[in-house]
Protein backbone atom coordinates (compact mmCIF):
# COMPACT_ATOMS: atom_id res chain seq x y z
CA UNK A 1 0.00 0.00 0.00
CA UNK A 2 1.30 3.24 -0.78
CA UNK A 3 1.45 5.68 2.02
CA UNK A 4 3.47 9.14 2.10
CA UNK A 5 5.21 10.43 4.78
CA UNK A 6 5.63 13.92 6.02
CA UNK A 7 7.41 15.42 9.07
CA UNK A 8 5.66 18.35 10.65
CA UNK A 9 7.72 18.82 13.69
CA UNK A 10 6.54 16.55 16.08
CA UNK A 11 3.88 15.36 13.92
CA UNK A 12 4.18 12.65 11.37
CA UNK A 13 1.38 12.78 8.63
CA UNK A 14 0.46 9.61 6.67
CA UNK A 15 -1.14 9.80 3.92
CA UNK A 16 -2.65 6.96 2.33
CA UNK A 17 -2.72 7.16 -1.52
CA UNK A 18 -4.70 4.19 -2.22
CA UNK A 19 -8.66 4.86 -2.46
CA UNK A 20 -9.33 1.92 -0.57
CA UNK A 21 -8.24 -0.20 3.01
CA UNK A 22 -10.23 -3.45 2.66
CA UNK A 23 -9.11 -7.07 2.99
CA UNK A 24 -7.14 -7.32 0.03
CA UNK A 25 -4.75 -4.52 1.75
CA UNK A 26 -5.02 -4.62 5.11
CA UNK A 27 -1.90 -6.16 6.02
CA UNK A 28 0.32 -4.16 3.57
CA UNK A 29 -1.74 -1.16 5.32
CA UNK A 30 -0.69 -2.53 8.86
CA UNK A 31 2.87 -3.40 8.06
CA UNK A 32 3.44 0.15 6.60
CA UNK A 33 2.15 1.87 9.42
CA UNK A 34 3.99 0.05 12.11
CA UNK A 35 7.05 0.49 10.58
CA UNK A 36 6.48 4.31 11.35
CA UNK A 37 7.67 3.10 14.90
CA UNK A 38 10.84 4.03 13.69
CA UNK A 39 10.50 7.23 13.32
CA UNK A 40 10.69 9.88 15.91
CA UNK A 41 7.97 11.33 16.16
CA UNK A 42 5.34 10.39 18.80
CA UNK A 43 2.34 11.76 17.28
CA UNK A 44 1.05 10.11 13.62
CA UNK A 45 -1.82 11.60 11.79
CA UNK A 46 -3.56 8.79 9.28
CA UNK A 47 -4.44 11.14 6.20
CA UNK A 48 -7.12 9.34 5.06
CA UNK A 49 -8.90 12.28 2.34
CA UNK A 50 -7.97 9.75 -0.76
CA UNK A 51 -9.24 6.81 1.11
CA UNK A 52 -13.66 6.37 0.07
CA UNK A 53 -14.07 2.80 1.35
CA UNK A 54 -13.04 1.21 4.69
CA UNK A 55 -14.30 -2.42 5.34
CA UNK A 56 -14.31 -4.28 8.77
CA UNK A 57 -10.62 -5.84 8.07
CA UNK A 58 -9.48 -2.40 6.91
CA UNK A 59 -10.50 -1.19 10.45
CA UNK A 60 -9.44 -3.85 12.19
CA UNK A 61 -6.08 -3.13 10.79
CA UNK A 62 -6.22 0.77 11.97
CA UNK A 63 -7.08 -0.11 15.28
CA UNK A 64 -4.52 -3.07 15.51
CA UNK A 65 -1.75 -0.12 14.53
CA UNK A 66 -3.13 1.45 17.37
CA UNK A 67 -2.34 -1.07 19.66
CA UNK A 68 1.02 -1.86 18.04
CA UNK A 69 1.77 1.70 19.21
CA UNK A 70 0.86 1.34 22.66
CA UNK A 71 1.92 4.10 24.56
CA UNK A 72 5.19 5.11 22.87
CA UNK A 73 2.98 7.06 19.74
CA UNK A 74 -0.11 8.22 19.38
CA UNK A 75 -2.56 7.65 15.96
CA UNK A 76 -5.20 10.17 14.91
CA UNK A 77 -7.47 9.97 12.09
CA UNK A 78 -7.68 12.92 9.58
CA UNK A 79 -10.54 13.33 6.44
CA UNK A 80 -12.91 11.05 6.51
CA UNK A 81 -14.85 10.30 3.75
CA UNK A 82 -18.41 9.08 3.83
CA UNK A 83 -18.34 5.47 3.60
CA UNK A 84 -14.85 5.57 6.35
CA UNK A 85 -17.18 7.60 8.96
CA UNK A 86 -20.07 5.10 8.55
CA UNK A 87 -17.83 2.40 9.42
CA UNK A 88 -16.22 3.83 12.48
CA UNK A 89 -19.42 5.67 13.63
CA UNK A 90 -21.37 2.43 13.03
CA UNK A 91 -18.74 0.06 15.32
CA UNK A 92 -18.35 3.32 17.69
CA UNK A 93 -14.95 3.44 16.77
CA UNK A 94 -14.75 6.82 16.25
CA UNK A 95 -15.03 7.14 20.26
CA UNK A 96 -11.84 5.92 20.04
CA UNK A 97 -10.10 7.88 18.15
CA UNK A 98 -9.06 11.35 18.05
CA UNK A 99 -10.48 12.87 14.72
CA UNK A 100 -9.41 15.36 12.32
CA UNK A 101 -11.42 16.93 9.23
CA UNK A 102 -8.06 17.16 7.53
CA UNK A 103 -4.68 16.61 8.08
CA UNK A 104 -4.39 20.45 7.67
CA UNK A 105 -6.43 20.81 11.22
CA UNK A 106 -4.32 18.20 12.89
CA UNK A 107 -1.13 20.10 12.66
CA UNK A 108 -2.67 23.18 14.10
CA UNK A 109 -4.77 21.06 16.86
CA UNK B 1 -30.26 -7.83 -13.09
CA UNK B 2 -26.86 -8.57 -12.30
CA UNK B 3 -25.05 -11.90 -12.54
CA UNK B 4 -21.46 -12.80 -12.20
CA UNK B 5 -19.34 -15.50 -11.19
CA UNK B 6 -16.24 -14.90 -9.90
CA UNK B 7 -12.57 -17.14 -8.75
CA UNK B 8 -12.83 -16.85 -4.37
CA UNK B 9 -9.75 -14.00 -4.53
CA UNK B 10 -10.11 -10.90 -3.04
CA UNK B 11 -8.89 -9.17 -6.00
CA UNK B 12 -11.79 -10.52 -7.87
CA UNK B 13 -14.31 -9.39 -5.06
CA UNK B 14 -13.07 -5.72 -5.44
CA UNK B 15 -13.63 -5.94 -8.93
CA UNK B 16 -17.25 -7.26 -8.65
CA UNK B 17 -18.24 -5.00 -5.96
CA UNK B 18 -17.12 -1.56 -8.07
CA UNK B 19 -19.08 -3.30 -10.69
CA UNK B 20 -22.17 -3.63 -9.05
CA UNK B 21 -21.87 -0.31 -7.34
CA UNK B 22 -21.45 1.10 -10.95
CA UNK B 23 -24.60 0.03 -11.77
CA UNK B 24 -26.64 0.52 -8.88
CA UNK B 25 -25.67 4.10 -9.08
CA UNK B 26 -26.43 4.27 -12.85
CA UNK B 27 -30.12 2.64 -11.99
CA UNK B 28 -30.88 4.51 -8.49
CA UNK B 29 -28.43 7.17 -8.43
CA UNK B 30 -29.17 6.54 -4.40
CA UNK B 31 -25.95 7.47 -2.82
CA UNK B 32 -26.94 6.33 0.64
CA UNK B 33 -27.92 2.69 -1.09
CA UNK B 34 -24.67 3.04 -2.69
CA UNK B 35 -23.13 3.28 0.32
CA UNK B 36 -24.67 0.57 2.43
CA UNK B 37 -24.27 -1.59 -0.87
CA UNK B 38 -20.77 -1.49 -1.15
CA UNK B 39 -19.74 -1.74 2.86
CA UNK B 40 -22.05 -5.33 2.72
CA UNK B 41 -20.92 -7.00 -0.81
CA UNK B 42 -17.25 -6.71 0.20
CA UNK B 43 -18.06 -8.08 3.42
CA UNK B 44 -20.58 -10.76 2.25
CA UNK B 45 -18.11 -11.70 0.05
CA UNK B 46 -14.56 -11.45 1.76
CA UNK B 47 -16.17 -13.85 4.58
CA UNK B 48 -16.39 -16.20 1.61
CA UNK B 49 -13.26 -15.47 0.62
CA UNK B 50 -11.61 -15.88 3.72
CA UNK B 51 -13.52 -18.29 5.47
CA UNK B 52 -15.31 -20.53 3.32
CA UNK B 53 -12.46 -20.89 1.22
CA UNK B 54 -9.73 -20.44 3.28
CA UNK B 55 -8.12 -17.55 1.27
CA UNK B 56 -7.59 -21.14 -1.27
CA UNK B 57 -8.35 -19.65 -4.37
CA UNK B 58 -9.58 -22.24 -6.59
CA UNK B 59 -13.56 -21.93 -5.36
CA UNK B 60 -16.00 -20.05 -7.38
CA UNK B 61 -18.60 -17.46 -6.20
CA UNK B 62 -22.08 -17.19 -7.75
CA UNK B 63 -23.48 -13.40 -7.40
CA UNK B 64 -26.78 -12.67 -8.19
CA UNK B 65 -28.04 -9.34 -7.51
CA UNK B 66 -32.28 -8.09 -8.35
CA UNK B 67 -32.97 -4.37 -8.23
CA UNK B 68 -36.28 -3.95 -7.47
CA UNK B 69 -38.45 -0.73 -6.57
CA UNK B 70 -37.68 -2.24 -2.62
CA UNK B 71 -34.47 -2.26 -3.14
CA UNK B 72 -31.60 -4.55 -3.71
CA UNK B 73 -31.92 -7.95 -3.38
CA UNK B 74 -28.85 -10.31 -3.34
CA UNK B 75 -28.35 -13.57 -3.21
CA UNK B 76 -24.61 -15.54 -3.02
CA UNK B 77 -23.59 -19.36 -4.06
CA UNK B 78 -20.28 -20.75 -2.83
CA UNK B 79 -19.25 -24.42 -2.00
CA UNK B 80 -16.59 -23.73 0.61
CA UNK B 81 -16.73 -24.87 3.93
CA UNK B 82 -20.43 -24.28 5.92
CA UNK B 83 -20.89 -21.66 8.22
CA UNK B 84 -20.36 -22.76 12.03
CA UNK B 85 -23.02 -24.08 13.13
CA UNK B 86 -25.45 -24.25 10.16
CA UNK B 87 -26.14 -20.94 10.49
CA UNK B 88 -25.15 -17.06 10.43
CA UNK B 89 -22.63 -15.68 13.00
CA UNK B 90 -24.43 -13.20 15.25
CA UNK B 91 -24.20 -9.79 14.52
CA UNK B 92 -23.48 -7.84 17.91
CA UNK B 93 -20.97 -4.57 17.98
CA UNK B 94 -17.56 -5.40 19.39
CA UNK B 95 -16.61 -4.05 22.61
CA UNK B 96 -15.11 -0.31 21.62
CA UNK B 97 -14.83 0.63 25.59
CA UNK B 98 -11.99 -0.49 27.78
CA UNK B 99 -8.02 0.20 27.54
CA UNK B 100 -6.55 0.99 24.00
CA UNK B 101 -4.41 -3.11 24.24
CA UNK B 102 -8.06 -5.13 24.40
CA UNK B 103 -9.67 -3.10 21.79
CA UNK B 104 -11.08 -5.62 18.84
CA UNK B 105 -9.64 -6.18 16.20
CA UNK B 106 -11.91 -8.35 14.61
CA UNK B 107 -15.73 -9.15 14.67
CA UNK B 108 -16.72 -5.91 13.15
CA UNK B 109 -17.92 -7.81 9.52
CA UNK B 110 -21.05 -9.51 11.14
CA UNK B 111 -21.87 -6.48 13.05
CA UNK B 112 -21.52 -4.49 9.87
CA UNK B 113 -23.49 -6.74 7.83
CA UNK B 114 -26.45 -7.21 9.98
CA UNK B 115 -26.61 -3.27 10.96
CA UNK B 116 -26.89 -2.61 7.26
CA UNK B 117 -28.40 -5.49 5.47
CA UNK B 118 -31.95 -6.38 5.88
CA UNK B 119 -33.46 -9.94 5.58
CA UNK B 120 -30.06 -11.56 5.90
CA UNK B 121 -30.32 -15.04 6.06
CA UNK B 122 -28.41 -18.37 5.21
CA UNK B 123 -28.75 -21.80 3.59
CA UNK B 124 -26.36 -24.95 3.27
CA UNK B 125 -28.34 -26.19 0.34
CA UNK B 126 -26.50 -30.15 -0.29
CA UNK B 127 -22.68 -29.20 -0.91
CA UNK B 128 -23.70 -25.07 -1.30
CA UNK B 129 -23.68 -22.52 0.66
CA UNK B 130 -26.50 -19.96 -0.14
CA UNK B 131 -26.65 -16.42 1.65
CA UNK B 132 -29.12 -14.47 1.04
CA UNK B 133 -30.04 -10.34 1.62
CA UNK B 134 -32.03 -7.59 0.95
CA UNK B 135 -31.12 -3.77 0.80
CA UNK B 136 -33.97 -1.81 1.39
CA UNK B 137 -34.16 1.36 -0.78
CA UNK B 138 -36.12 3.03 2.03
CA UNK B 139 -33.67 2.36 4.85
CA UNK B 140 -32.82 5.28 6.71
CA UNK B 141 -29.00 5.98 6.50
CA UNK B 142 -27.77 5.84 10.44
CA UNK B 143 -29.76 2.59 11.85
CA UNK B 144 -28.45 3.37 15.34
Amino acid sequence: MAITKSVHGEILVARVEDSRIDAAGAVSFKDEMVALMSEPQKRVVLDLQNVEFLDSSGLGAVVAVMKAYGAEMTLELAALNPIVEKVLRLTRMDKVFRIHSSADTALAA
Amino acid sequence: MFTRTIKSSLVEVRGLVADVITFLDRHTRNVCLCQRAEIVLAELLNNIVEHAYGNAETGSIAFHAILSEAGLGITVRDTGRPMPGNSLPDGVRPAADGPVSSLPEGGFGWFLLHSLAQDLRYERQQQTNVTFCMLDISQPDNPE
